[in-house]
C-alpha cells in the first residue's frame, strides 16, 4: 500500500466515526419549536451525514485504487523501495522528535500562562523554543545568553506594551505581589 | 477642491499618517487586527473635532486591513484574518524566493482595492446601499450557500477530502450556543464552549502554530533556505497588470458586494474573493503555486470590503461589522447620525471622510512600500529566533481578543488539528471558508425560516433563486469535471 493511500485510509475511517459521534451527540441537542424553524440539531446530522457519505465514498475509492495498483506494486523493485523508505524515516525521526517537543514545549506555555504567569512562561517557552528550532547542533554558553536575553525583553516588552498602552494587564502569575 | 484644502491642515494629516503606521502594525502582528485598533484609539477622538476624529479612525480601519499582508507573506500567518487568503499564494512567492515581489504586489493591490472602494463609497453610495437593503434573509442565506458550493473549488488535489474538511470546518463551528433558539450544542457542560471557538484561535492555530511545526520539521529534513530579495518596480510589469485586470475587477467586486452586506465583513470577502476568481480564472491551476492571480483576488478584496462596509454606515446609518461599528460611536459622539438624512445635514463631512480615506490609502501604500526592505530584512534572523517569538506573540494575540485562556486551549487544539490536516494532506482551506461561514448560512436559514414559514421564499425571490441556481449546478459540475478526470486517471 502506498503513502498516499494509507492516508486516504486514515483519513476516512477518522472521519467516518467523527461523523457517527455527531450525530449521536445531536441527539442531546434541546429541540425547542419556533415557527417554520428546523431546530439546532437539523444542520449538525445533515452534515454529519453527508461526512458519513463522503468519508464511505473515499473509503471505497482507496480501497479501488489498491486493488488496481496491486499488480503495478508487486513488479516493483521492492528493494528501491525499502531503502527510500528507510532514508525517508531516518530523516523523518528527527523531525517528528522536534515537532514533538516543540508541541509539547506550546502546551506547557499555554498551561502555565495563567498560574505563572505571562512574562515568566514567555521566557521559559521562548529559550526551549528557540533551542529547539536552532540550526546548530551545538549549544554554547554565548549562545544560550542571547536566547535569554531576547526572551526577557520579548517578554516585558509585550508585557508593558499591554499594560501601558492598551491598559490590557495580561497575567502577572508567581510575580503579582498581590498574591 | 476647497474641502480638500481645509483637509489639509497639520493636525488632520499628522493624525491619518499616525492612524495609518498604527493601524499597519496591528494589521501585521498576528492576534491584533483593525478593530482592536480602532477599539483602543476611540476615546482618543473625544476630545478631537469630528473631522479629526473620525479621519484617525478611517486610517486605523485602513491601516489595520492593510497591515496583514505582511506577515501573511513573509511569516505565512496571516496578520489579520482578513488577509487569510495572501498566506496561500503570497507566502507561497516568498517561499519561492520572491518575498519583496509579492509584498509589491499585495501593497500595490491593496492601494488599487482601497481606492475602488472609497470610490464606490463617493460615487455610488445611495444606490449601493439601496440593492443592500433589498437584501432580506432568504438572499443571505443564498448568497453565503452559493459561497459554500465554493468548497469543492478549493481542492488541491482530491476533491473528496476537500468537501469532508468543509464538513468538519461546519461542524466545528457549530460548537457553542445555536443561532435562533439559543440550544446549547456539543458543549458537554463545559461553560467555555458556550461561546463556541473563537476565529482568532482558528486562524492561529492553522497558520501559526502548523508554521511552527512544519518548519521545526523541514529543518530537521531539508535545512533552511536563504532568502534572497527579488524585486523590481512594483512588484510586476505592465503586461502583468493588464492580464490581471479582469482577475482584479472581480476581486473588488466581490470584495465590494460583500463589504455593503452589513454583518459578513472582510474575512468573507477575503476568502470568497479568492475562491471566485480561482473558480472563474482561466487558469486555475496557478492559484496557491505562489502566483500573482492569487495575491491579487486577496488583497484586492480585503480592501475594496472596506470601502463597501463604510456604504452602509454612511447611507442606511448600518454598521456592516465590529470596526465600523465602533466608527458609527465615534461619529455619534460628535453628535453626527448616520443615515440617509447625512447626505442633507452633514454631506461636508462624507466628503472630508472620503478625502481622508483616499490620503490614508496614499500613505499606507507610500509607508508600506518604503519598508519592503526592511520588511524582508525581517527574514534574515534566525528562523529559530524569528518563529520562537511569532509563537509568543500569537498566543498572546489570542488571548488578548477575548482575555479567556480557553482560546489558547483552542489554539493548540486547531494547531494540532492543522498540523494532522497537512500530514494527511487534507485540504485545510475548505475547513477554514466553512468555519468561518457556518453561523451565517445557519442564522440566515433559521431566521428565513421563521420570518416566512416555509421554505418556498428561498425559491422565489429572484436573487436568491438565482444564487442557489448558480451554487447548485457550478457545484454540480465541478463534481462532473471531477469525476471524469478521475476516471480518466484510473484507467490510465
Amino acid at each position: 500500500m502506498q503513502i498516499d493511500q494509507r492516508r486516504d485510509l486514515i483519513t476516512s475511517i477518522v472521519f467516518l466515526i467523527f461523523g457517527i459521534a455527531v450525530i449521536i451527540a445531536s441527539g442531546n441537542i434541546p429541540i425547542k419549536n419556533v415557527n417554520g424553524d428546523v431546530g439546532s440539531a437539523f444542520l449538525p446530522e445533515m452534515v454529519a451525514g453527508i461526512m458519513i457519505f463522503l468519508s464511505i465514498i473515499l473509503f471505497a475509492k482507496t480501497c479501488m485504487h489498491i486493488k488496481k495498483s496491486k499488480p503495478l506494486e508487486e513488479k516493483n523493485n521492492a528493494k528501491i523501495r525499502a531503502t527510500v523508505e528507510t532514508n525517508n524515516k531516518q530523516k523523518g525521526f528527527a523531525g517528528n522528535k522536534a515537532v514533538f517537543a516543540s508541541f509539547i514545549n506550546l502546551c506547557v506555555y499555554v498551561v502555565l500562562f495563567k498560574p505563572v504567569g505571562f512574562i515568566l512562561s514567555s521566557i521559559i517557552f521562548l529559550v526551549l523554543q528557540m533551542g529547539i528550532m536552532t540550526e546548530d547542533s551545538k549549544i554554547t554558553a554565548r549562545k544560550l545568553a542571547i536566547w535569554c536575553v531576547i526572551s526577557v525583553v520579548t517578554a516585558v516588552l509585550v508585557y508593558l506594551i499591554f499594560y501601558e498602552i492598551f491598559s490590557m494587564p495580561l497575567p502577572m502569575g508567581l510575580l503579582d505581589s498581590d498574591e | 477642491m476647497d474641502e480638500i484644502l481645509t483637509m489639509f491642515n497639520g493636525a488632520t494629516l499628522l493624525l491619518i499618517l499616525l492612524g495609518s503606521i498604527v493601524g499597519i502594525v496591528f494589521g501585521a502582528i498576528p492576534g491584533l487586527n483593525a478593530t482592536m485598533a480602532v477599539a483602543l484609539c476611540l476615546p482618543f477622538t473625544y476630545g478631537m473635532d469630528s473631522v479629526n476624529g473620525v479621519s484617525l479612525l478611517l486610517a486605523l480601519y485602513l491601516g489595520g486591513i492593510s497591515g496583514g499582508l505582511i506577515s501573511a507573506v513573509l511569516l505565512r500567518i496571516p496578520g489579520t484574518p482578513g488577509s487569510l487568503a495572501t498566506v496561500w499564494d503570497g507566502g507561497k512567492m516568498a517561499e519561492n524566493g520572491e518575498p519583496g515581489r509579492a509584498l509589491g504586489i499585495g501593497i500595490t493591490y491593496s492601494f488599487i482595492g482601497n481606492i475602488f472602494g472609497i470610490l464606490c463609497m463617493a460615487l455610488i453610495a445611495p444606490q449601493l446601499a439601496n440593492f443592500a437593503s433589498r437584501f432580506g434573509p432568504c438572499e443571505y442565506f443564498a448568497l453565503i450557500f452559493f459561497a459554500l458550493t465554493l468548497i469543492s473549488s478549493l481542492s488541491e488535489g482530491d476533491m473528496v477530502k476537500a468537501l469532508i474538511s468543509g464538513c468538519a470546518g461546519l461542524i466545528v463551528s457549530m460548537v457553542g450556543v445555536a443561532p435562533m433558539d439559543n440550544a446549547r450544542r456539543f458543549t458537554f457542560d463545559i461553560p467555555d464552549l458556550n461561546g463556541g471557538f473563537a476565529l482568532i484561535s482558528m486562524m492561529i492555530g492553522f497558520f501559526a502554530i502548523t508554521e511552527v511545526l512544519d518548519s521545526v520539521k523541514d529543518k530537521q529534513v531539508k535545512g533552511y533556505q536563504k532568502v534572497k530579495f527579488a524585486m523590481r518596480g512594483l512588484g510586476f510589469t505592465l503586461r502583468e497588470f493588464i492580464d490581471q485586470l479582469g482577475n482584479m475587477f472581480r476581486a473588488a467586486f466581490v470584495g465590494l458586494g460583500i463589504g455593503i452586506l452589513p454583518g459578513i465583513g472582510a474575512t468573507a470577502a477575503n476568502i470568497l474573493a479568492y475562491v471566485t476568481c480561482k473558480s472563474t480564472s482561466k487558469h486555475p491551476e496557478r492559484f496557491g503555486t505562489g502566483s500573482i492571480d492569487g495575491i491579487i483576488a486577496s488583497e484586492t478584496s480585503n480592501n475594496a470590503c472596506c470601502g463597501g462596509t463604510l456604504i452602509p454606515l454612511i447611507a442606511l446609518g448600518i454598521p456592516g461589522d465590529a470596526v465600523t461599528a465602533i466608527v458609527l460611536g465615534g461619529l455619534m459622539i460628535h453628535g453626527i447620525v448616520p443615515g440617509p438624512e447625512m447626505f442633507v445635514t452633514n454631506g461636508a463631512l462624507i466628503n472630508d471622510m472620503i478625502i481622508a480615506c483616499i490620503i490614508a490609502s496614499i500613505l499606507i501604500f507610500a509607508l508600506q512600500f518604503f519598508a519592503i526592505h526592511f520588511f524582508v530584512k525581517m527574514l534574515y534572523l534566525p528562523k529559530s529566533i524569528l518563529l520562537s517569538v511569532v509563537a509568543c506573540l500569537c498566543i498572546v494575540g489570542a488571548y488578548a481578543n477575548n482575555n479567556r485562556i480557553f482560546d489558547i486551549y483552542a489554539v493548540l487544539l486547531f494547531g494540532a488539528l492543522g498540523f494532522a490536516f497537512r500530514r494527511l494532506k487534507i485540504p485545510t482551506a475548505p475547513f477554514m471558508l466553512a468555519f468561518i461561514l457556518e453561523n451565517y448560512c445557519e442564522t440566515y436559514l433559521r431566521r428565513g425560516l421563521a420570518t416566512y414559514g416555509s421554505i418556498d421564499q428561498f425559491f422565489t425571490r429572484p436573487i436568491s433563486a438565482a444564487f442557489i441556481i448558480v451554487g447548485v449546478v457550478s457545484m454540480l459540475y465541478r463534481i462532473y469535471k471531477n469525476y471524469k478526470k478521475n476516471r480518466g486517471n484510473l484507467a490510465v
